[in-house]
């Protein structure tokens, strides 16, 4: 038998052949297959198990604990799978990158949710919220909450799972031993709860010894980015402080103002609450500056968001223990009181509006039973299960997206600040304008996470002290008209949406 | 045929060739893109040389070089003296001396998102004072108010203790084998000739170990040189930008703002920048040798 010689050369070009063959193919592959059709079938199949990947902040536990509630109505099973903050973005992009059918239901931070209805990477929901909205009822969810999680130009993309609020903790215990006024939680008496006053009761508190513990006046979360820009622009547009020139109202201007007067006068005031805080905040993420309050039991006064209502009432997180201001497994509101949060009387009121919703991607295969565990996990009845639940953690969840739930005695019997809690999320008109919004606080633009990274670097260098306030924040805005102008966000030539509270609520009566 | 055997590695090379080459090229031609999914999930264009000129023109990446520098090259050099000492005194038969070198190693073998977890506990000087804060104030060395991993001046020696921790027993187990592989007539001969125990270690094992300890030395350091999960769990990066290394601020770009074209250049300028600092370390390392 006779071998044909093959001569090196061509033995080369047959494997760059070979090779240009097999990347043409995957690249064609990976280009032309379309993501997987929509199936055509209705209604959701029993037997069916759907992938819901979320993050483990507190709702994810008492819903782990009652998803074969879950299973057994509908006989869909669920493979939840809880990861980190910063893996979750991450698994979710690549998933949508990739064309995955992976993911069933996505558990989507507010600042995703336009990035990804603008990619096509989540379907919106305003049809399967028509087609079910006896059981949606969507006049029942907050607005605010609507519009500052789920909503972007004009559609519903994801329903609320565990919204969150920013509002005032302080400790009862030093406010009498101290002869101190509480803050107030009555909107008619809060005419006069500035940020001043605030600090002043800072200030008297800080360095006082109560009951054999030496108390910091305030807390503050210093760790840059997401942390410190999460807590320190509620006090910036509480003090009149706006990301951009327009926006969320049409028409859209992304000219940043981080160096407005107001923002530095904010920051200064923030930097002053620094120095009556533990030297170490300065690298405190979420987690840690609630563990003070709490865990430690040394702080006299802070604000943050309301999760840690409850949160600190355990001495760690998800625990069964209860900590200073816990007791038999419940709150301990003698201890420790919630309050409104404090104003600048020059400026118009805005609270900050965050937190979790859940979405469908556009490539799963399952979008009828992910559908279904959406509506169950909203639900006003899944959501009081939630708030009753005593696993793995006792009473360690109230952060209703749901109206009615928030006057369930049942549940304010252990949750007594939930009236307090959903005024926050409402807002008022008189004596004075709040405006409870997400979007004003923490645009909800595509190109949010970037500048937030910038942002919350110069925050923590001002803070810090190595750089001076306007220093830290004329750089900051510098670096972010850089990047929205090599972004195409100024000058803005796409259409804006007057993405206003009033236009929500006005597509929650359509959907309703 | 004259190299028959050609024609049984060509599978093998095709498929190396593919999943090395694909992803370098891949990188490399999304470096010259516009592509930022927070714009647009699809690339915008060809933009030359934008994303490179960018990073070169961001002070935050002269800072993360800056940092990494500082953070690879005075680790590395602490671990291998270190690791070198550990070997010498391990390099001798005593009971138990087998279950004493699988513990010492348990260190490398702990993920290094844990093990800067661990660190972050141990450091911590607010909720709950860690043990390191509370053995030096006992033995008198005061640590920073803002704690150690809190502070400017010391945050990354906070983390350079968390990486000698783990990488100091990888150089003296690695060095322990190359001390135990001298041949023993060397060190027959070096006793008969009246050598003393450090004339033996300076003159004869040491020699017999510096292409090891060579070799050793370059692979820590471009371990340490794209540090970031240590960097993560214990600091984020700061203070400030203190603790940003190159690694960090690449995943931020790529993993968190997921800016591909910038996220691509910035992977070819670490590249390129690791290649040069090995490159001229090999040029000094081994001058004149072949390896």
């Amino acid at each position: 038998m006779s071998m044909k010689k093959i001569s090196r050369r061509k033995l080369i070009y047959a494997g760059i052949g070979a090779a240009a063959a097999v990347a043409a193919g995957s690249l064609a592959y990976y280009t032309l297959t379309p993501p997987t059709a929509p199936r055509t079938t209705t209604g959701p199949r029993p037997g069916t198990t759907i992938t819901v990947l979320s993050i483990q902040d507190p709702f994810y536990f008492p819903m782990e604990t009652l998803v074969e509630n879950f299973e057994k109505e509908t006989g869909i099973k669920v493979n939840l799978q809880a990861v980190a903050y910063d893996e979750l973005h991450a698994k979710l992009v690549n998933s949508f990158l990739a064309k995955s059918p992976g993911i069933d239901v996505a558990c989507i931070d507010q600042m995703w949710v336009a990035q990804y209805a603008d990619s096509g990477w989540i379907v919106p929901l305003d049809e399967y919220i028509e087609r079910d909205k006896k059981e949606v009822n969507m006049m029942d969810f907050i607005p605010s909450v609507i519009h500052s999680l789920c909503e972007w130009r004009g559609k519903i993309w994801s329903l609320p799972v565990a919204p969150y609020a920013q509002g005032v903790l302080y400790r009862v215990d030093v406010f009498d031993e101290l002869g101190l006024e509480y803050p107030p939680t009555d909107v008619n008496k809060s005419a006069d709860w500035t940020w001043d006053k605030y600090y002043n009761l800072v200030k008297q508190i800080n360095g006082k010894t109560v009951g054999g513990t030496k108390f910091y006046g305030t807390v503050i979360c210093g760790a840059q980015p997401a942390p410190i820009v999460h807590m320190y622009t509620q006090l910036g547009a509480s003090n009149g402080a706006r990301w951009f020139k327009s926006f969320p109202e049409a028409p859209w201007d992304f000219e940043p103002l981080l160096n407005s007067s107001d923002n530095l006068a904010a920051l200064e005031l923030y930097k002053k609450f620094y120095n009556e805080s533990p030297p170490e905040s300065i690298n405190y993420l979420w987690f840690d500056a609630g563990m003070q309050f709490g865990m430690k039991g040394n702080i006299g006064l802070m604000y943050w968001w309301t999760p840690y209502f409850y949160l600190v009432t355990k001495a760690g997180y998800m625990v069964k223990e209860d900590s200073v201001l816990g007791i038999n497994g419940k709150p301990n509101y003698d201890k420790y009181r919630c309050a409104l949060l404090p104003r600048n009387p020059a400026k118009t009121q805005v609270i900050s509006v965050g937190g979790w919703s859940f979405g469908i991607p556009t490539y799963s295969a399952n979008k009828e039973e992910a559908w279904e565990f959406i509506k169950w996990v909203t639900s006003a009845k899944t959501q009081k299960e939630m708030g009753l639940c005593l696993e793995p953690s006792p009473y360690q969840f109230a952060d209703f997206p749901r109206k009615s739930l928030y006057a369930d005695t049942q549940l304010q019997q252990i949750y007594p600040w939930l009236p307090l809690q959903l005024k926050l999320f409402e807002g008022w008109e008189t004596p004075y304008k709040a405006i409870p919004s997400g979007k004003i606080v923490r645009p909800t633009v595509p190109i949010y996470v970037t500048l937030e990274g910038i942002y919350g670097l110069y925050l923590n260098k001002a803070v810090a002290g190595e750089m001076s306030p306007k220093e830290a924040l004329d750089t900051a805005n510098s670096f972010a008209k850089s990047i929205l102008e090599r972004n195409f966000y100024i000058p803005y030539k796409a259409e804006s949406y007057n993405d206003t509270l009033e236009n929500c609520i006005e597509i929650m009566k359509k959907l309703s | 045929m004259k190299r028959p055997y050609l024609f049984f590695i060509f599978p093998s090379f095709i498929f190396l060739f593919i999943l090395i080459a694909y992803p370098l090229i891949f990188s490399l031609y999304y470096s010259f893109q516009f592509w930022n999914l927070a714009t647009s999930h699809e690339p915008q264009g060809f933009i030359g040389l934008t994303n490179y000129l960018t990073l070169l023109n961001d002070p935050r990446v002269l800072n993360a070089i800056i940092v990494t520098i500082m953070l690879a090259v005075p680790t590395t050099m602490i671990e291998l003296l270190l690791g070198l000492g550990i070997a010498v005194l391990l390099d001798r038969d005593f009971k138990g001396i087998g279950i004493f070198r699988a513990i010492f190693i348990i260190p490398t073998a702990v993920a290094p998102v844990i093990a800067g977890l661990i660190f972050r506990f141990m450091f911590y000087q607010g909720l709950g004072t860690g043990i390191i804060p509370y053995i030096l104030h006992i033995i008198g060395i005061g640590t920073p108010e803002r704690g150690i991993l809190g502070d400017q001046q010391t945050a990354l020696i906070g983390i350079a203790v968390t990486m000698i921790w783990r990488w100091t027993p990888f150089f003296a187990i690695t060095l322990l084998a190359g001390l135990q592989s001298v041949p023993n007539e060397l060190l027959d001969a070096a006793k008969v000739d009246g050598a003393s125990r450090y004339q033996i270690f300076r003159h004869v094992k040491l020699p017999h170990l510096r292409k090891l300890i060579a070799i050793v030395f370059i692979i820590c350091f471009m371990m340490h040189f794209n540090a970031y999960d240590e960097v993560f769990a214990e600091t984020r990066g700061g203070p400030g930008e203190a603790t940003t290394t190159l690694s960090y601020l690449l995943y931020w770009e790529g993993l968190v703002y997921y800016n591909i074209g910038l996220s691509a250049a910035m992977t070819w300028l670490i590249a390129i920048l690791l290649i040069i600092i090995v490159n001229i370390y090999f040029k000094f390392a081994f001058k004149g040798e072949k390896i």
